[in-house]
């Protein structure tokens, strides 16, 4: 299974609606979110309540999109985080991770209701660049196969793994991670020779 | 007449650790001939056939040392010999690239400016090739690794090369995928330059083998005979298959001793 292939896709009432307009929608409700005042403003209450009430007819659960969201938030506060090193930051820091929460939970919205291929289709009618698009699908692309990779090498790593300590375990994930960062680099290698191979420029 | 692939003392030398990879390496490919490139891991096949391609050396030497059907590979016709020349890489997964297998075997066409109802034909007729009929909009992760190789194929055989190079072209498949991809193979018209430890895949196609060693050209010459010298074989990390040590009950072929 594919980790962008959700069950969701199909059953919501707002699965069967144009792509092309729920990728306009979202896109907007991001434009116009990125646009909002550069401090916590009552006007973040209009792409909030849109979401909110677009939800219901999304049928997406609670858990999913608090699950997702925890994940995009490590990248968010990280973000949000920087803006602290200015003086006045509070407003700009808070801001930051209302409007990042925004943007996500709108992606989450329409990701649920649509199938990836058909949001890079879209993308593609839209024009959006090829350099983009490629990226994109690459990702697409390869998502279950570092899926498969990053299980592979948890399996042997438990196989191998005798007592349960807590640090071990953070220590086996650093592993995991920084050997799959490199193995991830030399397939893109041999992915870009292979493209070459058939005349990509 | 030209050979399909003339390669003359060529040598490469890694440039991270600057260790020769290959070294002073010819040998010739006739053109509907198909020759086998054996050797030990880290021989310098693989590296052998990037440079078929064009792929290496990173930056295309002034003096040539490789020439497809006649032609010298150079920093102007690496498109053409990308084309005339197709690669089959080891692992598919590096080679299958886009969402569905329609769109990946088109890749390289579209490469080359075919596009529109050419292109669609041209897909189906080369799935067709390798027995994949009806996979258009499969999608890469849900098929078999005999699939998934397949596909790869069809998408080389789209650019109408005519030189295929096959890097460990039956590496993870099973017993049943290995014959079926064998007698794909074997249908195949062309020049065919297969890098592998297959063997019994060797002795079945290629007419003639190359062995190297540490980048070197250690030997060269027809498959039974070469593969038979079992002296030769071991002293260079490999052995001699098994069709050649005993007779099969059912098969005509003579073990050579």
């Amino acid at each position: 299974m594919h980790p962008l292939e959700l069950e969701s896709h199909g059953r919501a009432p707002l699965a069967g609606a144009s792509s092309r307009l729920k990728l306009l929608a979202a896109l907007g409700i991001i434009t116009l979110t990125a646009l909002l005042p550069r401090r916590p403003h009552i006007l973040y209450l209009i792409p909030a309540t849109t979401l909110l009430l677009l939800w219901p007819f999304c049928r997406m659960p609670l858990g999913y999109a608090v699950r997702r969201l925890l994940v995009a938030e490590m990248f968010i506060l990280g973000i949000a985080l920087l803006s602290l090193v200015r003086p006045a930051a509070a407003p700009i820091f808070f801001s930051s991770l209302i409007k990042s929460n925004l943007c996500v939970f709108s992606m989450l919205l329409l990701t649920w209701t649509t199938p990836f291929q058909d949001v890079l289709q879209e993308l593609r009618r839209l024009r959006f660049p090829a350099v983009m698009l490629t990226t994109l699908a690459l990702m697409y692309r390869y998502l279950p196969v570092l899926g498969e990779e990053t299980r592979r090498m948890s399996r042997a790593r438990a196989s191998r793994t005798f007592a349960r300590r807590r640090l071990g375990t953070w220590q086996s994930l650093a592993l995991i991670i920084g050997q799959l960062f490199i193995r991830s680099a030399d397939r893109a290698e041999r992915i870009y020779l292979a493209m070459c191979a058939r005349g990509w420029k | 007449m030209s050979a399909a692939v003339e390669v003359r003392k060529l040598s490469y030398q890694y440039p991270q650790h600057g260790r020769l990879a290959l070294d002073q390496v010819s040998f010739s490919v006739g053109e509907e001939e198909c020759i086998g490139v054996l050797g030990p891991n880290g021989a310098g096949k693989s590296t052998l056939l990037l440079h078929l391609n064009g792929l290496l050396p990173e930056h295309v030497a002034p003096a040539p040392s490789i020439w497809i059907g006649g032609e010298p590979i150079g920093p102007k016709n690496l498109d053409l010999v990308r084309q005339r020349v197709g690669l089959l890489f080891q692992d598919p997964d590096d080679q299958l690239i886009s969402a569905t297998v329609l769109e990946d075997v088109a890749f390289g066409p579209r490469q080359l400016g075919v596009e529109g109802a050419i292109l669609k034909a041209l897909v189906g007729q080369c799935l067709d090739q390798v027995g994949l009929s009806g996979f258009e909009d499969r999608q890469p992760h849900r098929l078999s690794h005999g699939e998934k190789r397949r596909v790869c194929l069809a998408g080389v055989l789209a650019c109408k090369p005519s030189v295929l190079v096959l890097d460990e072209p039956t590496s993870d498949l099973d017993p049943r995928g290995r014959r079926e991809f064998k007698a794909l193979l074997q249908s195949l018209p062309g020049a065919k330059i297969i890098a592998t430890h297959d063997l019994e895949l060797v002795v079945d196609l290629c007419s003639r083998v190359i062995v190297l060693d540490e980048g070197k050209l250690v030997a060269e010459g027809a498959t039974r005979a070469l593969l038979s010298n079992e002296e030769l074989m071991l002293a260079h990390g490999l052995e001699k298959p098994h069709s050649l040590m005993h007779r099969h009950p059912h098969g005509p072929a003579s073990p050579v001793s």
